[in-house]
């Protein structure tokens, strides 16, 4: 599902590579965690997956797909089987819940009809039942958290990309979101999650990949945040 | 594409962004006014030189029976008809017309009323009342050589008095053309600024639209569309100041000569026609502006 072959990114002002020889491969189905320091390549990782950044030198493949050959007009067919969710939630503050997660269908010209019978089963399905007409401001930060992936996992993507997912959240709320984000994976949707969270990833003992400075230092099925913790 | 969506995305956009598109509106309207002004400037010379060209006569006044300088005598018979056969062989020439001692009186009765009781026949001399093929192009020539003439007393057009009148029209066509240049050219860097200001203020919205794969077109159409239309309201009131400026001037301040003819008035449709190629440069334009500054100065 998702490939990266000694992947190479450099920022013209940067003093070392972002990312330094970067292989890893990803099997579709998987739920994998990448940590690591602020600076570590986590970020720059999940950006090369939606291309919003090419590599320096490498390659980087998703669902068969070599990005760096993709011409630009074919982006967005990637991005609709790719969903995103951010630390600040990113919603449109002047649109409801349900307004928010339609608006992912609508801008990718989805029938009307469509949108009536998915965005109240997506929202069911993140526990947002009841809350359809509700504006971002009248929600915790958890159920924000819960439209953003609701948003996310609307159009059904393969994969799902979490850039530290519940940074902005209490521990018992980022629980809540770690199990609905496990419920998607058993969908069968590969999700990436980049965090610093290791009571979640110690918890869920799921695959880790671990970065420094642009390199990979471990890569362990069901791993821990922090190795002999 | 859904219609609807992209059309509410317009309408929250203009409204987001009133001033600005008020200001697009604004100048957009002047500068395409000129422009249209300087297509009815053309449409006015074209009118003006189909209308008068054919008109432009030579008058080749002979000296007569009460001769002045440079006349030495009167015209004779001989010199007349040496003219007349020297006005039927030139190639320059297309018709001429004899007018006697007697008739120039008649009709000087006739245009002059007011000093009519003063002429008397021989006063108003015989003259040829020539029309050359090329009246522009051939009247120096034919000028000098038929001056020097036995028996021509001087040699006359009325091309110098049209010439003028197309002058004034021609520079006003030509100050049109250079203001409309300078305020077209402050409305496409205005509507390149207005796209960017919109686009920096739905920077959330448009980076979500990129994100759930949005196409390029879905996310650039509505900013287009506001420039598009912020133009087209300003064609249409450049419209409306070409018909009143028209309605002014020529209806107004020049009713007297076009009521007579002597400036061809300008219809409606003349209005319309350059008015409206106006709106359609300016609304080119700003379709090719907008689709410019969001492919190349603002990542959406």
């Amino acid at each position: 599902m998702i490939r990266l072959e000694h992947v190479f990114k450099v920022y013209p002002a940067g003093a070392r590579p972002a990312l330094d020889d970067v292989s890893l491969a990803i099997d579709k189905g998987e739920f994998v965690f990448l940590i690591g320091q602020s600076g570590s390549g986590k970020s720059t990782v999940l950006r090369m997956l939606l291309r919003e950044e090419l590599p320096t030198a490498g390659t980087v493949i998703v669902d068969g797909r070599d990005l760096g050959k993709m011409p630009n007009r074919k982006v967005p067919d990637l991005r609709r089987k790719i969903g995103c969710v951010f630390q600040d939630f990113r919603l449109l503050p002047k649109k409801n819940v349900y307004e928010n997660v339609a608006f992912a269908l609508e801008v990718i010209n989805k029938a009307p009809k469509a949108i009536r019978r998915t965005v109240p089963e997506v929202l069911d399905l993140v526990g947002l039942e009841g809350k359809a007409q509700r504006m971002p401001n009248e929600l915790s930060g958890g159920e924000q958290q819960r439209v953003a992936i609701a948003r996310a996992f609307v159009n059904r993507p393969l994969v799902l990309l979490a850039d530290e997912p519940t940074g902005n959240l209490d521990p018992d709320t980022s629980q809540g979101i770690m199990s609905l984000l496990e419920r998607i994976n058993r969908t069968g949707t590969t999700v990436v999650m980049a965090t610093h969270d290791n009571n979640i990833v110690d918890a869920m003992r799921r695959r880790v990949i671990e970065l420094e400075f642009g390199k990979i230092i471990r890569d362990q099925s069901r791993g821990v945040y922090g190795v002999g913790r | 594409m859904r219609a609807n969506f992209v059309l509410s995305g317009v309408a929250t956009g203009i409204r987001r962004n009133v001033t600005m598109t008020i200001a697009l509106v604004l100048s957009t309207s002047i500068a395409l006014a000129f422009v249209g002004a300087a297509l009815l400037a053309n449409t006015e010379i074209s009118k003006f030189k189909k209308q008068y060209e054919d008109k432009i006569n030579v008058s080749i006044y002979l000296c007569a029976t009460q001769f002045q300088p440079p006349c030495a005598q009167k015209t004779t018979d001989a010199e007349t008809a040496a003219l007349r056969s020297a006005l039927d062989a030139d190639p320059q020439v297309k018709s001429e017309r004899y007018i006697s001692e007697v008739q120039a009186f008649q009709l000087g009765q006739q245009q002059q009323p007011d000093v009519a009781k003063f002429l008397k026949v021989g006063v108003l001399p015989a003259s040829f009342t020539v029309k050359l093929k090329d009246v522009q192009k051939d009247y120096p020539s034919f000028a000098d050589k038929y001056a020097k003439f036995a028996g021509v007393g001087q040699v006359k057009n009325q091309i110098d008095t049209i010439n003028t009148l197309l002058n004034i029209i021609n520079s006003a066509r030509w100050f049109s053309i250079i203001v409309a240049l300078i305020v077209l050219i402050a409305s496409i860097l205005l509507i390149a600024n207005t796209i960017q200001v919109a686009a920096a203020q739905r920077k959330n919205e448009t980076s979500i639209m990129r994100l759930v794969g949005a196409s390029r077109w879905m996310t650039e159409l509505p900013f287009m569309l506001e420039a598009v239309i912020a133009t087209a309201f300003g064609g249409l009131v450049a419209v409306f100041g070409i018909w009143l400026g028209k309605h002014y001037v020529l209806d107004s301040v020049f009713s007297g000569p076009t009521k007579r003819g002597v400036i061809p008035n300008l219809t409606i449709n003349d209005v319309l026609i350059s008015g409206g190629t106006g709106l359609v440069v300016g609304v080119i334009l700003s379709a090719i502006t907008a689709f410019a500054t969001l492919r190349f100065y603002v990542r959406l």
